[in-house]
């Protein structure tokens, strides 16, 4: 599609603006097995394209989405962005001018049948009668063109699978593990059901028992829906706004002096580049958090405007549908002069988290979920199920201990790329 | 949209190619949005979608394409799509396809659409200087009014033609306050299947008060030790531990994958007598109501507990034909590029005939909960945790403390046993909210009267 000249009509009333489209497709197949019989549960293809308009009167932004592509539907909606501005408080917005490709390709292809089949054998191989797994092959691009002169377009393909064993002891648990890759072919389907087993069993049969003084470590998924909750509290408009836990402590020391957050536009564990946001802002790689210290909140462009800072290149659309949200795309957690997990005696790593949305307080930090996991003690592994978990996080996150010394991405809302982290002064109850 | 005579050509092609059931679900979907945040209106937008689902199952397997702006031919040409799927072993359906118009069990009523953004502005400014006025100690408001009319039209392989118009209004409001040392958040939220009547229904004075009075109260709230308490449950947002800790454990296809508690129980006491159970599609204005469920049929009301006793579960049409359910019109989709499972409508307790003044004077020592917030729930096991938003410790009889840092842990099963008191029909009230599934995000509604647990683990300090 070619938006250019709605770009130019929007100028041509003295206004400024930008249309995002988006394209998707997707092709998805999910298994089941249930007593040992896999079988097809379902098979689905999607492809669905659509755009969102954004148009500026005088510093003052409207919106509005749409998925006709015929002339008078795209003129409606140019109309309707500019009756919503009438109603938005006037911010001095500059669009940016950036021209750019990113085009992220596959390495290989495979068939996301046979990547199933495989699943199947494995975890039939292995005893597990009870499974659900799904395959997906997504290519999506996106345009992005503004009134500045903006143009931007960018592609990307993956595959992503998700497995969940159902393990049976005295009673039954179910985990999940995934992975997101660009070179299916040589994805290791092993390590990836394994991994799956490994969180299934890990709680199974456990009980809820008082553990006092151990630390906690969060394992990956768990600790990315963790940050999932919290990385809001960085936003600029939330800080400035007295929203966030950091309001007024710009430039304090916060958090363990060993650990600094960092928001990255290319990892090497995450697929994929994130040159651009969907605002046509380069994606700045900036500290949050360096050596415990609060050192930047992140801005899109209407927030870096409201309050006069730079963008950092964070506007996120997850659809053609919304506007954009200030949402980092990855954030990076760099551990610094602390020991590895094996240097403990014991800890409590969680594989499942209960309740995150609502027992977790951003703003103050205090939090009581629940949890389970295993307790890791020498050579003995105990299953813990149903403990909660409580305290004050920014407190918690104060008390970094130890943490592994590799690297795992987890995609959740941004992506997370961390060791695994062990944090004291959590209490844990049965 | 495309009418009956045209989805019809769409049915004769589906029909063409083997199958137990198809669907064509066609929507045409506008939203509209206004925000208002830091005493600034925010984010004004208004746009829409146009696309269509289309689903053929065949030896139990559902074979699902998506279709944007669609037009007769792409329908058709999607439809012959997932025909090929099944492969050349499958052998042509020759049966004749004729469709007819269905009738909803759900009337339609009148409702106030929203035409222009600025006619929200006035009530989203008035919460901002409710909030303000009221306490010194607020120092954010935020809120959002919402307006979605969905158009939608359905055929299935049954020749079911369904055509509906569903308009949902909400509102939400978020206020944030500080003692100096704390920062608490209170919430207030209302939701309809309806339109900007419900801005008259809940006046904003009421929707910034309770946010900020749930806000200024968590400030001096206390946390409470852990241990059992009983527990009344209040009206409305209460009802969610109903709907996450019972109610997904009935979906049929939770039970047909062996994954729920409730397997094998139909017929079986698994509550107090005091406790009968409703899912309902048909209330008229609730928000989890529709005329039609989401696969063509009519909307029914299935009571799942009857005096203590399991009745039913909730079955859409494709677990009614796999695992042979019976088929209770809970088939749901968030929209068109979705499948749709079984899915929860408005989900409630029956009123009963107890007096909220008598649970709470039989409590010595006990709590409050006015509203829970998300929750997590084990299937096969029924063991689930909820955080609770806005609690009061109750002690001798009287309402004392407000409490934080509150959760709820037990089982669905035992707490449904544990249900003493059911009051009556004045106090049921039902509040709207998001169910999701499959990565679906359905609206809901959950609720009760005044329910009181004789006793239920609290987790605190």
């Amino acid at each position: 599609m070619d938006f250019s000249k709605y770009v130019s009509l929007i100028a041509k009333n003295n206004e400024a603006g930008d249309i995002f489209y988006s394209d998707v497709s997707m092709k998805s197949v999910r298994i089941g097995c249930v007593e040992g019989q896999p079988h097809l549960e379902d098979v689905s293809s999607k492809e669905v394209s659509g755009y969102g308009i954004r148009v500026i009167k005088d510093g003052r932004m409207g919106f509005s989405f749409g998925n006709k592509t015929d002339d008078e539907s795209i003129l409606q909606s140019i109309e309707y962005a500019s009756q919503a501005a009438e109603l938005g408080e006037p911010l001095n917005i500059s669009l940016p001018s950036t021209q750019g490709n990113e085009v992220t390709e596959l390495k290989s292809e495979s068939d996301i049948n046979e990547i199933l089949d495989r699943i199947s054998e494995i975890y039939l191989s292995k005893r597990i009668t009870k499974f659900e797994a799904t395959a997906e092959r997504e290519s999506s691009k996106w345009l992005l063109t503004n009134t500045s002169g903006a143009h931007i377009m960018s592609s990307e393909e993956a595959y992503s699978v998700t497995v969940m064993p159902v393990v049976s002891g005295i009673g039954e648990n179910a985990n999940y593990w995934f992975a997101v890759t660009l070179d299916p072919e040589n994805l290791d389907i092993n390590e990836l059901v394994l991994r799956s087993l490994d969180r299934a069993y890990s709680s199974l049969d456990g009980k809820g028992i008082n553990l006092k003084g151990i630390p906690v470590v969060f394992d990956a998924p768990e600790w990315a829906e963790l940050w999932s909750f919290l990385l809001d509290s960085f936003s600029g408009k939330n800080v400035e706004r007295g929203k966030s836990f950091f309001s007024g402590k710009l430039s304090q020391r916060v958090l363990s002096d060993h650990l600094s957050i960092k928001l990255e536009n290319n990892h090497p564990k995450v697929p994929g580049n994130f040159l651009y946001d969907n605002e046509g802002v380069n994606v700045q790689p900036v500290f949050l958090v360096e050596e415990g210290a609060f050192v930047q909140a992140y801005y899109g462009l209407a927030s870096a405007a409201e309050f006069g800072k730079v963008p950092t290149g964070v506007g996120r659309r997850f659809s053609f549908e919304t506007q954009p949200l200030d949402v980092p795309f990855i954030c990076h957690f760099q551990i610094e002069g602390l020991p590895t997990l094996e240097s403990l005696d014991k800890y409590l790593l969680v594989t499942s988290l209960k309740g995150i949305h609502s027992g977790l307080n951003a703003v103050s930090g205090a939090f009581s979920i629940g949890a389970d996991g295993v307790l890791l003690d020498g050579e003995k592994h105990i299953p813990v199920s149903g403990v909660t978990l409580s305290g004050n996080i920014w407190d918690v996150l104060n008390q970094v201990i130890a943490a592994s010394d590799k690297e795992e991405a987890i995609p959740s809302g941004s992506w997370v790329v961390s060791p695994l982290v062990a944090l004291d002064g959590i209490t844990i109850s049965g | 949209m495309f009418g009956e005579s045209l989805l019809e050509e769409v049915g004769k092609e589906l029909n063409k190619f083997p199958h137990e059931f198809f669907d064509v679900y066609v929507e045409d979907r506008s939203d509209m949005t206004l925000s208002i945040g830091d005493g600034k209106l925010e984010k004004p937008s208004m746009g829409s979608v146009f696309g269509a689902g289309i689903r053929l199952i065949h030896n139990g397997i559902t074979y699902f394409g998506v279709v944007d702006d669609p037009s007769l031919d792409d329908l058709i040409s999607m439809a012959n799509t997932l025909g090929n799927r099944l492969g050349n072993n499958s052998h042509p359906s020759n049966t004749t396809f004729l469709t007819m118009k269905m009738q909803g069990t759900l009337k339609g009523t009148s409702w106030s659409k929203w035409n222009k953004l600025d006619e929200a502005e006035t009530y989203l400014r008035a919460i901002d200087e409710y909030a303000r006025g009221k306490n010194p100690q607020v120092i954010q408001v935020s809120a959002r009014i919402t307006q979605t009319i969905s158009k939608v039209e359905m055929l299935n392989s049954l020749g079911n033609y369904a055509e509906e118009e569903r308009p949902r209004a909400h509102i939400s409001c978020s206020i944030y306050s500080t003692d100096g040392e704390n920062t608490e958040v209170g919430y207030s939220v209302n939701g309809k299947l309806g339109g900007l009547e419900l801005l008259e229904e809940t006046s904003a004075e009421k929707t910034a008060l309770d946010a900020v009075a749930m806000s200024i109260s968590k400030l001096k709230a206390i946390v409470p030790a852990s241990g059992e308490y009983p527990v009344i449950l209040a009206p409305g947002p209460g009802g969610v531990i109903f709907h996450e800790a019972v109610g997904h454990s009935l979906e049929a296809d939770f039970i047909r994958k062996h994954v729920s508690v409730m397997e094998d129980k139909i017929g079986q006491v698994i509550g107090n007598s005091k406790v009968t159970l409703i899912d309902s599609g048909i209330i008229p204005g609730e928000w989890g109501s529709n005329a039609f469920d989401d696969e063509g049929f009519p909307n029914q009301e299935t009571i799942l507990v009857k005096d203590g006793v399991l009745i039913s579960y909730m079955s859409d049409y494709t677990e009614h034909l796999i695992g042979n359910f019976p088929h209770s019109s809970n088939g749901r989709r968030e929209n068109y590029g979705c499948i749709p499972y079984p899915r929860m409508r408005n989900t409630y307790i029956e009123p009963g005939h107890d007096q909220y003044e008598d649970m709470l004077s039989s409590i010595e020592k006990g709590i409050l909960v006015n509203m829970l917030g998300g929750g997590q729930v084990d299937q096969a096991t029924g063991d689930f945790i909820f955080d609770v938003i806005d609690a009061w410790l109750i002690e001798n009889g009287k309402i004392t403390f407000p409490l934080k840092e509150v959760s709820m842990i037990g089982n669905g099963l035992t707490t449904l046993k544990d249900i003493v008191g059911v009051s009556s029909k004045e106090d049921l009230k039902i509040s709207a909210g998001l169910c999701g599934k499959e990565n679906q995000l359905i609206p809901v509604g959950c609720g009760e009267p005044y329910v009181m647990i004789s006793k239920i683990f609290v987790g605190g300090d």
